[in-house]
């Protein structure tokens, strides 16, 4: 379980406070979306669950760790993959010979299978790969880790367009309920039926913490060519008509949520939720 | 693998520390063969360059008159000017090991140099202890390794070129410093240099990129002040001489001096350690 007491946090020379009094509570086996704009503090927050901030004031706890500690037990149950990754130009095999021993619950099998679906071979040099493929073999090793926390910073960035329906289909392989994901992005799109549960945050906080499943409870999602007549609570001309969100009446069918809609329609107007 | 990870030592595990330093020789080994061989590779160069320098010299007596010279006189130069470019030979390579060890210093936490690097290094499952020995047996120990087999084949090149029995003598003049005042010099000669690889290495944890400068712009301002603290004091009558004089012996004013560098050497590494303990991923100086 990942939870956060009244978390703030400020950086050094800054005049507000980039996390203020936070909360937030998640259990296991989730995929979490962590959805906000550019400077939201989504990357500030994956620091402080993985411990490479501490905390101005509250109390953070992953799994019973306190990360500012980082104890070594706590970082073999986390792995962090950043939006800008570092990876040596060494072959795979030395990458993973140094790096796995690490990691209790690394697998090949699962590493030569996330390989498979991203189209990339195991006997590959790291220094010969273009930034996407790189990032490739990066998100194959993390999830090969099979830590209980995984966390990933605009995983899908450089990725071309197969590559982030692979990532999808791979995070959704090596998922189970000790698992822990939590994927921060602003590129909604990528992360389409994949997610178990939304946190949209802007500065001032948390502006929307759902699961999926409550969250299609609640609204319905549509594309028309002509907006409806009533209960439309949000709209945005598309390609084709009108991408719109309404409050779901009991006798209305669930439909997929529209994070993109979803998404907007919170930053438009916070604290609606 | 499981034995790294089952240690209940939180602060220092022996087989996770093995694991740590396998990890960083596979990753950046291609960096160290680099280093090493930079380093060895000017011992050699100023070796080879002494030699040239000597062999033209020393070649230059054997052609002088031997009627002029008798040949123990004439072996005797001769002798004089090997043990010269042999002391010139050890002087230099002192110096190249002096200023490598606060390069090798200010390399220590060269792995808090970026963003990416910091993340790297504070996720891996490690504690901050082994971490921190691990940089410290890579550029401390490694480094001062380096530096002896550098000077080995400096002494060997010369060996092979010029020098004779020119090292016999200067070792058997060296058997004196237990007892003598060289002892003293290379004493403090050895704690200067481990200070200055200390002072650096607490730079490389303060400004982990173009550490090196930073710390050497420093170092030249701290000695500034020193020097203008000293002649503000030796104008405004502060008798030096007897803050000197109140030591009974050479030898008491030699341990005080170097009771003093190895506090500093403590205090360094001690201040880095803090430093790299309290590192967070967004590093600005001195961030609480």
């Amino acid at each position: 379980m990942i939870s956060l007491t009244n978390v703030s946090y400020r950086y050094s020379g800054s005049k507000r406070d980039s996390i203020a009094d936070f909360s937030m509570v998640l259990s296991s086996g989730k995929i979490v979306g962590l959805l906000g704009a550019n400077g939201a503090g989504k990357s500030t927050l994956l620091y402080l669950i993985s411990g490479l901030l501490k905390p101005t004031s509250g109390i953070v706890n992953v799994n019973g760790f306190n990360p500012w500690d980082r104890k070594p037990e706590f970082l073999s149950q986390i792995f962090l993959v950043p939006e800008e990754i570092d990876v040596p130009p060494i072959s795979l095999e030395a990458y993973v010979k140094a790096y796995s021993p690490f990691y209790p619950n690394f697998s090949e099998e699962s590493m030569n299978e996330a390989l498979f679906h991203f189209n990339l071979s195991p006997d590959i040099h790291l220094g010969a790969l273009s930034m996407g493929q790189r990032k490739k073999a990066f998100l194959a090793f993390a999830l090969a880790c099979h830590t209980p926390v995984l966390l990933m910073d605009e995983p899908t960035n450089g990725l071309d367009i197969p590559g982030k329906s692979e990532f999808r289909k791979a995070v959704v392989k090596t998922m189970n309920d000790e698992r822990t994901i939590i994927i921060s992005t602003h590129q909604v799109r990528d992360l389409d039926q994949l997610l178990d549960h939304v946190t949209i945050m802007d500065n001032s906080g948390i502006q929307l913490d759902e699961s999926i499943a409550a969250l299609q409870e609640k609204f319905v999602f549509g594309l028309a060519p002509v907006l409806p007549d009533n209960g439309v609570i949000w709209s945005e001309p598309v390609m084709g008509g009108y991408a719109y969100m309404k409050m779901r009446t009991p006798d209305q069918t669930e439909t997929e949520v529209n994070l993109e809609a979803l998404f907007n329609y919170i930053y438009s107007k916070p604290s609606r939720m | 693998m499981e034995k790294i990870m089952q240690s209940d030592n939180l602060r220092f595990s022996w087989p996770r520390f093995q694991a740590l330093m396998r990890s960083d020789f596979l990753v950046n080994k291609g960096t160290y063969i680099k280093l090493a061989a930079t380093a060895i590779g000017c011992f050699i160069a100023l070796a080879i360059l002494i030699s040239i320098i000597a062999m033209n010299d020393i070649n230059s007596f054997f052609k002088l008159n031997e009627s002029s010279f008798s040949k123990s006189a004439l072996e005797g130069l001769i002798q004089s000017r090997r043990y010269s470019y042999s002391s010139i030979l050890l002087t230099l390579c002192f110096w190249i090991v002096s200023i490598a060890m606060t390069v090798f210093g200010s390399l220590t936490f060269s792995s808090l140099s970026s963003k990416k690097r910091r993340i790297t290094t504070f996720m891996l499952p490690a504690s901050l202890s082994e971490k921190y020995f691990q940089r410290m047996l890579v550029y401390l120990v490694g480094g001062t390794l380096t530096l002896l087999i550098g000077c080995m084949f400096a002494i060997l090149i010369a060996q092979i070129t010029f020098a004779g029995s020119a090292f016999l003598e200067i070792l058997k003049d060296w058997n004196h410093i237990w007892d003598g005042e060289s002892f003293y010099i290379t004493m403090l000669g050895c704690v200067s240099v481990i200070l200055g690889n200390a002072i650096y290495t607490l730079g490389s944890s303060l400004w982990p990129k173009l550490s090196w400068i930073k710390t050497w712009l420093v170092v030249m301002v701290i000695q500034w002040i020193g020097g203008i603290f000293l002649i503000t004091g030796l104008f405004s009558g502060i008798d030096f001489a007897y803050l000197v004089k109140i030591f009974d012996s050479g030898e008491v004013l030699f341990w005080c001096i170097t009771s003093i560098m190895a506090i500093m050497i403590i205090v360094c590494w001690y201040f880095a350690w803090r430093r790299f303990h309290n590192t967070q991923i967004i590093q600005r100086f001195m961030t609480k």
